[in-house]
């Protein structure tokens, strides 16, 4: 009996629920990315949103990139959310790599100037194979830049330089004496939740 | 409902070889809006994942999430991935044709199936599938 119950105010549970607004943080400048809807203000929070950068800026050649946002406050019926990463788009990521050349990833825990944990996924691609000692000192120099960007700068500042592709460009500066190298790109970062949450 | 102010979903369709089920949920993934899947719509098992059921599902779909206020989606179409095939099933195409058909704006078309970046044997064996 009780289980009828519960299913016939489940029909219902569609009108009790309230749409609200979903804001990117001030970092992004405050752009609405879409909606959500909910029974309760509190189930809201700790949702993640996905936007392109493309939408966040206005900007569509930059779509290929995928923003996570997760919903930390709710105000109204205005929802605001916090950076957790981003990634690029698997067609995208896959248009640059080429056979003959090699992907030398680089994945690094960085920590800001302000403690905050980010884990970024760095792809060099180069223009023919490289040797061993080659890829390993190629990825030496992108962790010691990227490390010493992320304890220099605070985590808005990191996460806007990766988004604008001005880190990547940096590492493309340096790795490029190495070896001769076609693209430097960020394809992935992931913001780590601290342990005491 | 009380906007007219168009809203927008994600279309998830899992597309396999034996049967394709869409999702429509709200942006952030959490709320489910309407789903349909093969069974719902056609009798005999086989026919499931067929581009008919397909455009069966998508129309159907389309008209309750308009009654519920959306009027465009992203779509994610996904295959069974990990160990088994990486390709959609055959009513991926006819789904997203069929949403478009039926009004619905689509967005952005993305490939989420689940790639393994090295994964468990195939099935099947040593010797591959002897029928």
């Amino acid at each position: 009996m009780a289980k009828r119950k519960q299913v016939g105010r489940r029909v219902e549970g569609w009108k009790a629920k309230k749409w609200y607004r979903v804001f990117v943080p001030e970092t992004f400048g405050r752009v609405e990315i879409g909606d959500t809807i909910s029974a309760d203000p509190e189930n809201m929070i700790g949702r993640v949103m996905t936007a392109t950068l493309g939408e966040v800026m206005q900007d569509y050649s930059k779509s290929h990139i995928k923003m996570k946002f997760r919903i930390n406050s709710v105000a109204g019926d205005a929802a605001h959310t916090e950076f957790v990463g981003h990634e690029v788009t698997r067609d995208y990521l896959r248009s640059l790599v080429k056979r003959r050349a090699s992907r030398i990833d680089t994945i690094l825990p960085l920590i800001t100037k302000d403690g905050k944990k980010l884990r970024v996924t760095v792809v060099c691609l180069t223009l023919s194979r490289v040797d061993r000692s080659q890829a390993h000192a190629i990825r030496q120099a992108v962790a010691q830049q990227m490390l010493a960007r992320a304890a220099a700068s605070y985590f808005d500042t990191l996460v806007k330089e990766i988004m604008s592709g001005d880190a990547a460009r940096d590492i493309f500066k340096i790795v490029k004496t190495i070896y001769p190298i076609r693209r430097v790109e960020i394809i992935k970062s992931r913001l780590e939740r601290i342990a005491a949450r | 409902m009380a906007e007219e102010r168009g809203k927008w979903g994600i279309a998830h369709i899992f597309a396999s070889f034996n049967n394709t089920i869409i999702t429509i949920t709200d942006l952030s993934g959490a709320e489910t809006v309407t789903k349909s899947s093969g069974g719902m719509v056609v009798k005999q098992d086989r026919n499931e994942s067929s581009p008919y059921a397909a455009m069966q599902m998508a129309a159907t779909v389309a008209q309750n999430a308009r009654e519920k206020g959306i009027t465009g989606v992203h779509v994610r179409v996904r295959a069974p991935g990990r160990g088994k095939q990486r390709s959609p099933g055959p009513g991926a195409q006819a789904a997203i044709r069929a949403l478009a058909r039926a009004g619905i704006q689509i967005g952005r078309i993305e490939d989420v199936t689940p790639v393994p970046h090295d994964g468990i044997r195939g099935k099947g064996g040593r010797r591959g599938r002897r029928v």
